[in-house]
Formats: structure tokens, sequence, C-alpha cells
């Protein structure tokens, strides 16, 4: 199910109700009083204007809400049902009849006449009452309401201070179904909590506790680039039932003392909340709860707190920031030793033998069978291991370096391009490995620069779809499950799904009438192949080299996908390890050898069939359920000694679009291990990008799928002729 | 676990475009066409959000708000209303029974995404 | 939610099953402050807790002062999934003091380096 195939739904369901609305407009000119018929006309209308709204169909929408207005006085009885109405109210569903034929792009109508007819039709629903009915004039200013983005508004300066938020909840919000922990969760998608406080002081005792109602205060610092107004917003739904106070970054301490002033629990419960989260510090507070004192005791506070705020605000803001800045900058300076990156990496490499050492006792200490021994040496594997952690910790970085160069590449683009945009960044402080930082920056600008060129339409375009002229572009960074996860994301058209799947098919990436999901098909467009230099201006979506971006990624063990929704835009998420000093591995055996492949590029293991183990090096290719697969024997690539074994196995691998096998003796399942390069030694060996080494003390080799892979396709392309051959002769090496 | 939001609402496009931004966002959708519809749906399903018009036939969205808060499975289940601006009187009648989420018609999936992850985020 | 209480002299083990939500906080509240009232020693189980919501945890809250106003130590183990990530939310771990053991499974740092 996709958007177009809901807009067929609304066309046919506005029809339907423009009909039965029709009838009951019959019924009302005979008994003007019939209740059901107004309000079966209202809804009819109601619904119509609802729904054309998700679909942007503005001409309606405007339309159809001075119809709905009118007929939602006339259900109150402030305007009478009668004749002159009901045949008005016939007129306009005629003309909401046209507007639909046009959202349909079925009959192309005159334009010029159906906008003589709908200015008319105004005219004559003026007449009914021109105080309420909203002028054709003022009809432009409709709430339609567009540019709504989640999170990220206008200008908070990134980086200094948090929001301080305050909250009661009020008794009933549990009963209404409101969750305060359900807004904290939302406000963590917003900015970054920096410090909860839960307060749960008004918690009666047992025997006056309603355990529906609620009790609880909250006192948050969330650091971030939302605006006031975003984060009020969080609360809207419960806007009645909470006392919400919201404190700017770097309010001024009178500010604190004001919200102190207004929160139900003592001064010193809320100062050493607001201490211990950093919002003020202890002598700040100390001060200005003194001045408040020595001002005469009384709830001056708000005095204090104008007077403070009145004089010269701007000034003080100003030496205040200066201050902070300072401090912020000691303190930053203080806390940081600066280290060589080589010294670190020989640091891990050491706690990564350690590591592996300390399976090594635990192993030994297996055999024996000493129980204090196995506990002692299973502590200390466990401290290793998190030292390991916390050493490639060290190397972590946060992203938001990375991010804000882009601030002068979408300057520059944009100028470049004619087009306003503004880039919006969040999760700047999300850390990852310092070595997949240095080779995201490629990728995110050709996917930046995509996004400004192809997704994010002119201003012209942008405003005369309701848009907002100025584009957004974001870029966001967050950790899930072990990955990093950056999004590059543009509020522009979207893609366009049947352009991309007429071009696939074009290129016989797909079959003609394979039916793929939405999702699938923008996927397409990361396929190799998809795109020439040629088409660049051609589609209106991406596939400008996105191959490239992909394969980038993959070399760093990472994936891409694609979301986008027409007329919404368009959001292409970044998924990567945190580090590359660890892998998620699938370990094989051949002979007495095991190796490591990245478990990601690794599809399925199907048994090697009869006919295969026979195909000579130049022949090495299998029918895998009507595909075909070239494969690699590991045993000859690496020239393992000793016979195979009576069953091998083919584990097929992807990489970069490609497909191939490798043949091996056994499988051994999945694990996580560290990465060691390789000596130089190995250097030249193909085929190999690393070792690690297993519990046992033994060396396990991390294969290099990409030059495997490589090296099948060439092997395959060689001998593409004796290939077809081979398949026409040797239908009987298939597998299951 | 994925959450479950039942979409109320008697366009089935509405419907359908709702349901793809939040299927979209990784919930659950059940749809219902009406409030009697959706009290059907009800009994013996974990449901975390309900989104409901208030203009329906059969059943409307107040009557339907008002009989989910006599089910002691899913009484205190948070509802969204959809609304239309001219509908203050309606507004305040659902308020009382106890729906606290108010979003206006028309809106764009996006704004309808915004204010479900204020409730239930998926 | 079930709710099932191990009683042995004077110690006893209150094990909380499925979802502590506010449909369940009355009978949760109930069945704490009575194993409060009979108990000098209680031990809550939270393992088998599927799901909690503010209404849930304000039980538990409530259960731990109401225990210590009457000088009886209630203590919460085996914090389930859910149960420790609304702690974590709410940032209440210390008002509870019971130490919430996370295994490193939990937390997706189960980072071996070699066993297989």
């Amino acid at each position: 199910m996709n958007l177009d195939a809901a807009l067929q739904t609304y066309i046919v369901e506005s029809r339907e109700l423009l009909q039965s609305m029709e009838e009951s407009l019959l019924r009302l000119e005979r008994q003007p009083d019939d209740a059901d018929a107004i309000n079966a006309t209202f809804r009819a209308i109601h619904t119509i204007k609802g729904s054309a709204g998700l679909f942007g169909l503005d001409d309606i929408v405007r339309f159809t809400h001075v119809v709905e207005s009118l007929l939602d006085r006339a259900r109150d009885r402030q305007v009478p049902v009668d004749d002159r109405l009901t045949a008005l109210m016939l007129d306009c569903g005629d003309h909401i009849g046209h507007l639909v034929d046009t959202a349909a792009g079925e009959q192309p109508v005159d334009p010029l006449a159906l906008e003589t007819r709908q200015a008319a039709l105004l005219e004559r629903l003026e007449t009914f009452s021109p105080s309420s009915v909203p002028r054709v004039t003022d009809m432009a200013s409709l709430p339609i309401e567009r540019d709504v983005v989640v999170a990220r508004d206008e200008a908070v300066p990134v980086g200094n201070g948090a929001w301080h938020i305050s909250l009661r909840f009020g008794r009933d919000v549990l009963r209404n179904g409101m969750d305060p922990a359900s807004f904290l969760r939302y406000l963590a998608t917003l900015g970054d909590v920096i410090s909860t406080t839960t307060l749960a002081d008004a918690i009666p005792d047992a025997a006056d506790m309603d355990p529906e109602s609620c009790y609880l205060g909250f006192e948050i610092d969330l650091r971030g680039a939302a605006s006031k107004e975003t984060i009020e917003s969080a609360f809207e739904f419960v806007r009645e039932d909470c006392q919400i106070h919201i404190l700017p970054p770097n309010s001024m301490v009178g500010a604190f003392v004001g919200l102190i002033a207004e929160l139900p629990e003592s001064i010193e419960r809320i100062g050493e909340i607001l201490v211990a989260s950093g919002a003020v510090t202890h002598a700040e507070l100390v001060q200005a709860l003194a001045e408040q004192e020595a001002s005469g005791g009384e709830p001056k506070v708000g005095e204090i707190l104008i007077e403070e705020q009145v004089i010269q605000q701007t000034i003080v803001q100003a030496a205040l920031d200066k201050q902070k800045q300072v401090k912020e900058h000691k303190a930053a300076d203080g806390k940081l030793v600066r280290v060589q990156a080589d010294k670190l990496d020989a640091l891990i490499n050491l706690v990564g033998e350690l590591v592996i050492a300390g399976a090594g006792a635990g192993v030994l200490a297996r055999r024996h069978g000493d129980g204090a021994l196995q506990e002692a040496t299973a502590l200390m594997s466990r401290l290793v291991e998190e030292i390991r952690d916390g050493a490639l910790r060290l190397r972590m970085v946060q992203i938001g370096d990375t991010f804000n160069r882009f601030q002068r590449v979408v300057r520059d683009v944009s100028r470049e391009l004619g087009k306003d945009i503004e880039l919006v960044i969040t999760g700047a402080d999300t850390e990852l490995d310092k070595t997949v930082v240095e080779k995201i920056g490629d990728p995110l600008t050709h996917l930046v620069r995509n996004a400004m060129d192809h997704g994010i339409e002119s201003a012209e375009r942008r405003q005369a779809v309701g848009k907002l002229a100025k584009g957004r572009l974001m870029l966001n960074a967050y950790h899930d499950s072990g990955s990093i996860v950056i999004e590059v994301g543009d509020d522009g058209g979207g893609l366009n799904r049947d352009k991309i799947l007429g071009k696939a098919v074009e290129r016989g990436i797909v079959a003609a009438g394979a039916s793929l999901s939405d999702h699938e098909i923008y996927q397409l467009i990361f396929e190799a192949g998809f795109s020439t230099a040629d088409q660049v201006s051609d589609l209106s979506g991406r596939g400008v080299g996105m191959d490239v971006v992909r394969r980038n990624i993959e070399a760093l063990r990472g994936t891409v996908e694609l979301d986008s929704m027409p007329g919404v835009g368009t959001t292409v998420r970044i998924r990567l390890p945190l580090t590359l000093a660890i892998i998620d591995g699938f370990l094989v055996g051949v002979g007495e050898a095991a190796y490591v492949l990245p478990l990601e590029m690794v599809l399925e293991c199907v048994e090697l069939p009869e006919a295969g183990r026979e195909a000579p090096v130049h022949r090495a290719y299998v029918n895998l359920r009507g595909e075909v697969l070239p494969f690699v024997r590991l045993r000859d690539h690496f020239e393992v000694q000793g016979q195979a074994e009576r069953r091998e196995n083919i584990v097929v691998v992807h990489y970069g679009g490609r497909k191939a096998g490798l043949v091996v003796d056994r499988l051994m399942g999945e694990f996580q291990t560290v990465i060691k390069p390789l000596g130089k030694m190995f250097s030249r060996v193909q085929g190999i990008s690393g070792s690690t080494i297993l519990g046992t003390g033994e060396v396990a080799l991390i294969l290099d799928v990409p030059s495997l892979i490589q090296q099948a396709a060439v092997r395959e392309s060689a001998h593409i002729g004796l290939f077809a051959q081979g398949m026409a002769d040797r239908a009987s090496v298939s597998v299951q | 676990m994925a959450k479950t939001i039942l979409v109320v609402d008697d366009s089935s496009s509405l419907r359908q475009v709702v349901g793809i931004a939040l299927k979209g966002a990784g919930y659950d959708v059940i749809e219902a066409c009406d409030g009697k519809d959706a009290l059907g749906k009800l009994p013996g399903t974990k449901i975390h959000l309900i989104i409901s018009d208030v203009n329906m036939p059969n059943m409307d969205g107040i009557t339907f708000v008002k009989e989910v808060k006599k089910l002691p499975q899913h009484k205190f289940v948070p509802i969204i209303m959809l609304t239309t601006e001219s509908q203050e009187a309606k507004k305040q009648e659902g308020q009382a029974a106890g729906a606290k989420a108010w979003v206006v018609k028309p809106f764009q999936p996006a704004q309808m995404l915004a204010a479900v992850s204020k409730l239930v985020l998926p | 939610m079930e709710i099932s209480v191990h009683n042995t002299n004077d110690r006893c083990t209150v094990s909380l099953a499925g979802e502590l939500t506010i449909y369940d906080a009355g009978v949760l509240k109930d069945g704490l402050v009575a194993a409060v009232g009979e108990c000098a020693e209680i031990e809550v189980d939270l393992s088998a807790v599927t799901d909690i919501d503010t209404a849930g945890l304000q039980v538990l809250i409530l259960a731990k002062r109401h225990a210590a106003a009457t000088n009886k130590t209630l203590r919460l183990v085996g914090h389930s999934r859910p149960v420790v990530e609304l702690i974590e939310l709410y940032d209440v771990a210390a008002l509870f003091g019971d130490p919430v053991v996370i295994t490193a499974q939990e937390i997706g740092h189960d980072t071996n380096g070699g066993r297989v």
C-alpha cells in the first residue's frame, strides 16, 4: 500500500460522501428540521476536508473549510436551514466534486471557469454570516500547517548550557492515559537529557495514597538545539494538568530563584537539585537567596528577578556568557589529556592480547577442573573485557566536529544552487571510533550534496506546494544497539518511486513486473549500475553514485538505507559499527585452519553438492536456486594441506551487490572478536584483512571478502563463454 | 515489541495515510471505521494509544471515549482526538470525558507522528 | 499482574509477574502494604515483570517508604529489563538504594574475545 493508492481511496471516498451529502440535502429540502440530515451533511464535508489535508490538497481544504464553518452554524441553528442554504450547499457539493476530479487528474477542467465558480460560491457563502465566515482574502492565511518538524527549531546556540525544565504533574494525568514517562522519553528525542531528578516528596502515607494518582515532579536539564516552543509542545497534552516551567540555557540566577519560589518543595530541596544538576552553582544560589532575604524576606523574588533581568540585560548576559566561556574552557582544559593516537593503538593492541591470554588461562583452568581457579580466571577475564571496552572508548570522539564542517558546505552549495537551505544538526555529541569518523566524511559529503541538489526543491516549487521557502537539511546521529546511526535528511519532495522502478527495469536491475515494496524500490538507487553520469539531471531523485556511497559504507562494515515520503522528504540512514577494532564474525574451518568472515557479509550457508566438488578451478560455479553463483575454494586459495572433508559447505557472501560462495570444511558459528592488524609479512597475501587469536591460542585469519568476491567475479567473466556452455552442459550442478 | 495504535475514523483514506505513517515509524496499527466498530475490536487486545475522530456515524468519538473509560482493561489508554477548530464545545465535552490530547484536522502525517510520539514512542 | 507471597518466619518474598501498570496499581499497593505489615524483611522479586509504568513505580516507591517508616526492610531484587529502564529514565536508583544488577548481555557488552 502506498500513498498513491491512498489518494485513490480518498477520491472514491469523497465522491461517495458527496453523493450521500446530496441525498441528505435533498431530504433537508423537504424536512428542514431533520437533525440527522444536517449532521450527515456536516460530517461529509468535515471528512472530505480532514483527509484532503493529509494529501496536501489545499484547494479542497480552503474551500471545504468555509463550507464546514457555515454547516457547523446551521447545525447549531444559528443559521436557518432553508431552501437558500440547501441550494447553496448543493452547488458547493458540485464544486467540491470538480475539485476532487481535478485532484484525481481525470478531467482537465478549465481552471479559469473553476476559479470563477468558486469565487461566486464564496460570495454567496459570505452572505450568510459575513462576520464569521472567513473572507476570500483571508483564505490564504488559513491554518494549513506544513512546516512541522518534530525536534529541531530555530536558533538556540548549541553547546552552551542546558534548558532547565521543571514539571509537577497533576493528580489525574495517569488516569487520563498520560504517563510522565512518555513525555520524558519524548524529551530525550529533542536533545540530551543530562540530568533528571524525580521528586516523589508528594506521595502521601500508604493509607492516603491513591495508586492511580500521580504524585511525581521532575527537574530536568536538557541540552540541545530545540527551541522553547518545541520543548513546550512536548507537554501540549498535559498543559492543563501539569505545572510546567522552562528556563532557557544560561538563564539568570534570578530566574532560578523565581522558579524555586513557585515550586511546592522547600528552598533547600530544590536548591540542592539545581546545584547537583549544574544548573546554578552553590555560590550563585546562596548569594541570590541572601539578596532576596536582605530585601525584606517577603516573596519579593519576582522583583529582584525583574530588576536583574531588565537592567541592561544584554550586558549582564554578555558578561555572564564570557565568564562562563572562560570557566568552561578552563574546565575542559583541566580535564583533557592529549595522547598520541599510536600510543593508544598500542595499548588497545596489548589489551586485545590480554583478552586472548585471559581466555587461554580460562581454558587451562577448565581443563584442570579446579573450581577456585576457574572462578578466579572468570573474574579476571571479565575485568579484562571491561578494560578492553574502556580502552576502546578512549578512541571515541564526538561526531560534532565532522557535522559542523558541513555548515560551510551547505552554505556554499546553497549559493551555487541558488537555494535557501539551513542545516540542522542534532546528536552532535554522539561518539564513535576515530577511525570511523575519519572515513565517513566523503560519503557524508556525497549524501549532503545530493540532498541539496536533488532532494530539496527550488524555493518557488516549495512555495507552490505550501512549504516554507527555506529548505531544511538535517544531520543527526545516535547510538542504537551497538551501532552508531547517522542520518542525512531533507524536507524535499521525496523520491519518485515510479521513475526509479522504471529506470531499474530499463537497466536490468529488476525484472519487469517484479512486485517490490516502496522501501525495496528506494533501496534500488544504491545498486551498482543504477546510475551513470548522463542521467544526473534527468532523474528527479538521487542515484548519482549512490552505489559508491554504499560501497564506502560497507567497507566500514556498515549498512545504508533510505526512507522517503513523497512531498515530505527523504532520510538516508547509515548504520556503522561503533568501532572497527571489534568484529562480529562468522567462524569457519578449512583443514586445521580457522577463518573469520564479517557476519554482515554472510547471506546463508548451503552444502556443496557432489557435482560442484569435482568442478575444475576455472569452472567454479554452482546453480543456487536458478542463480549463477561463482565460488572460491578456500582450501585451494590458501593452499591448505590435506584432503577435503567428505562434506563441504558453501558460505554465500555478498558485498557491493555481488555474491559469491566460499567453500569451507566446517561451519563453526558466530563470534565476536578483536581485530589485530596484520604484520608486514602478510600484507601481500590476497584475501586476508586481519587476524585474531582464538581462546585456544590459535590464530584465525580474517578474510577480505570484497577481494575474494572480486576474484571469483573476474574468473567468472574470463570464462564467460565456457561458463554459458558449462551451464548448459552441467545443469546437474545445482543447489536446492 | 511494537506498540499498537487503534485508529478510529470513518474516512478510510485518512486511516490509510495515518496507518502508513505510523507503520513506517514502527507502530502496529489496528483500524476501525467508527466508535462501535472500535469497541468491538478492544476486548482482549493490548492497545497503547487510540486515535479517534469526533464526528463519525453509528457511534461518535465522544460517546466512544465515554465507553472506553468504562472498560476495566482499557480505561487508562491515552486517546488523541481529531477535531476541527470550529468544535470548541465538542472539545470541552471530550476533555471532561477524559480525552486530553487533541489534534486539529487537517494535519500532515508528520504532525500526527509528532503528537503520537509524545504519548507513546514506537 | 500476578502477585505471590512466600512467607518463611519473619521474612517474605513477594514475587511480581506480568505488567505493573495503573490497571493493577491498587492490587499491587494492597499486596505490598500487607506484606510490610506482616514481615520484618521483605524481598520484592521483579524478575518476571514484563512491563511497568509510572503508577507501578510509584507504588514501589511507596512500599519502600512505608517499610522504612515502620522500621521494616524492603528490598527490590531481580529487576527485569523494563524496570531497569524506567528506573534509569527517572534516575531513581538512589531513591531505592537497592543494587540493580545488569547482566552483560543486557547492555550488549558481551564482547568475549575469542570464545566461540
